[in-house]
């Protein structure tokens, strides 16, 4: 009539528990203090770059809301751009401001790239023209034609814009000198695509 | 005959109170005394305090707001706090260690490189135990790096919530 196994088993574990209890409560049973920091919260800049066209004078925020580019017309059935004839040229700009609200340095540049240009109603304007781009500080130098340079895939990339300023790209259209009269009355489509990029204006940093 | 039995038992008695009473002589005689002062039982300390408030720095060392900071890829910011460890004790020994708890991050994991709190005595990483009052800082660094690509994590956040300091007592040799 001995003490069943089953009952035997649980009172050694009732045993080893009470006892490992026991020596863990010994190790509490020492001096111990606590302090506590809260470093708080690190949030990130935003990255806005407005655009305003010219001559139509529209705005808009380079990236929309819903995340997708944003497109500027730089001329408008109301704004267009002078007649253009052969061997002459007719200008337009874009400007962006650097609007991000980083704590720290932040400087960006802006990239216009190869220039996609489409007849527009079947015409072969499109092959006489050549699309030149020049980086300036305000749209009035536009008008000057010194210092413009083909746009080509390598594209035109303005100079370091810091946090809330504003950098000036130029465009020339030009006809060639050699554009026969047939192309009057033709008209092009012109698309530029344009890119903003953050430069490492970071001491010692972007490694 | 009955009472000189009577007169022998009393005088029993009385040379027996007598007898104690010579005995009783003998602590009239030398006698020493002498007192020890064992002194007073100091006890020790152990204490972990904060010296101050915890400070952020960017990469280049200088400090920032962290509540108005805003980061780009390619920011390290830092977290320094400085603490005050106090142990006394001749048998007394710690260990310090630090934690994080209830970090939050909104950014892209990717993205970022958030290290776990780092103590160190005069620039050197602690090494448990302690014996002795010590300045202990402990450091979290926190890096946005510049492979982000697109406009990815604009405007994310990330909240470290709380790091704990914690100062135990450790057995040594004659404690028990």
């Amino acid at each position: 009539m001995g003490i069943p196994r089953s009952l035997r088993a649980a009172a050694l574990i009732a045993a080893a528990v009470l006892l490992g209890l026991l020596t863990v409560q010994g190790t509490y049973a020492l001096w111990a203090a606590n302090a506590s920091a809260t470093p708080g919260s690190v949030s990130a800049a935003s990255f806005n770059v407005s655009l305003t066209g010219m001559p139509s004078g529209q705005t808009t925020n380079m990236t929309l809301a819903g995340g997708q580019a944003a497109s500027l017309a730089l001329t408008t059935s109301g704004t267009p751009l002078a007649a253009l004839g052969p061997g002459s040229a007719v200008h337009s700009s874009v400007s962006a401001t650097n609007n991000s609200d980083a704590g720290g340095q932040f400087s960006i540049s802006i990239t216009a790239g190869a220039p996609t240009v489409t007849n527009v109603g079947g015409g072969s304007l499109a092959q006489y023209l050549t699309v030149s781009a020049k980086n300036v500080a305000t749209p009035a130098e536009c008008s000057t034609t010194t210092g413009y340079a083909q746009l080509t895939s390598a594209g035109l990339t303005t100079a370091a814009v810091p946090k809330a300023g504003t950098t000036v790209v130029c465009f020339e259209v030009k006809l060639s000198s050699t554009a026969p009269s047939t192309l009057k009355g033709q008209a092009v489509s012109i698309s530029i695509p344009l890119t903003a990029s953050q430069l490492c204006g970071v001491p010692s940093g972007c490694a | 005959m009955k009472n000189s039995a009577l007169i022998k038992g009393t005088a029993a008695i009385a040379v027996g109170a007598a007898l104690l009473l010579g005995g009783g002589g003998t602590l009239a005689s030398w006698n020493a005394a002498d007192n020890a002062a064992p002194g007073t039982v100091v006890a020790g300390d152990l204490n972990v305090v904060k010296s101050g408030a915890g400070v952020w720095t960017d990469r280049a060392g200088n400090p920032v707001t962290i509540s108005t900071y805003k980061v780009v890829p390619g920011d390290k910011l830092t977290y320094t706090q400085v603490l005050d460890v106090t142990l006394t004790g001749n048998k007394m020994a710690a260990n310090i260690t630090a934690a994080g708890t209830g970090a939050a991050n909104g950014f892209t994991a990717a993205n970022v490189v958030v290290t776990d709190p780092v103590l160190k005595v005069a620039g050197v990483t602690v090494t448990n135990p302690l014996t002795t009052s010590k300045t202990v800082t402990a450091t979290i660094t926190f890096e946005f790096l510049s492979t982000t690509t697109g406009r990815a994590d604009v405007t994310a956040t990330y909240n470290f919530g709380n790091v704990a300091f914690t100062l135990e007592q450790i057995m040594q040799d004659g404690l028990a």
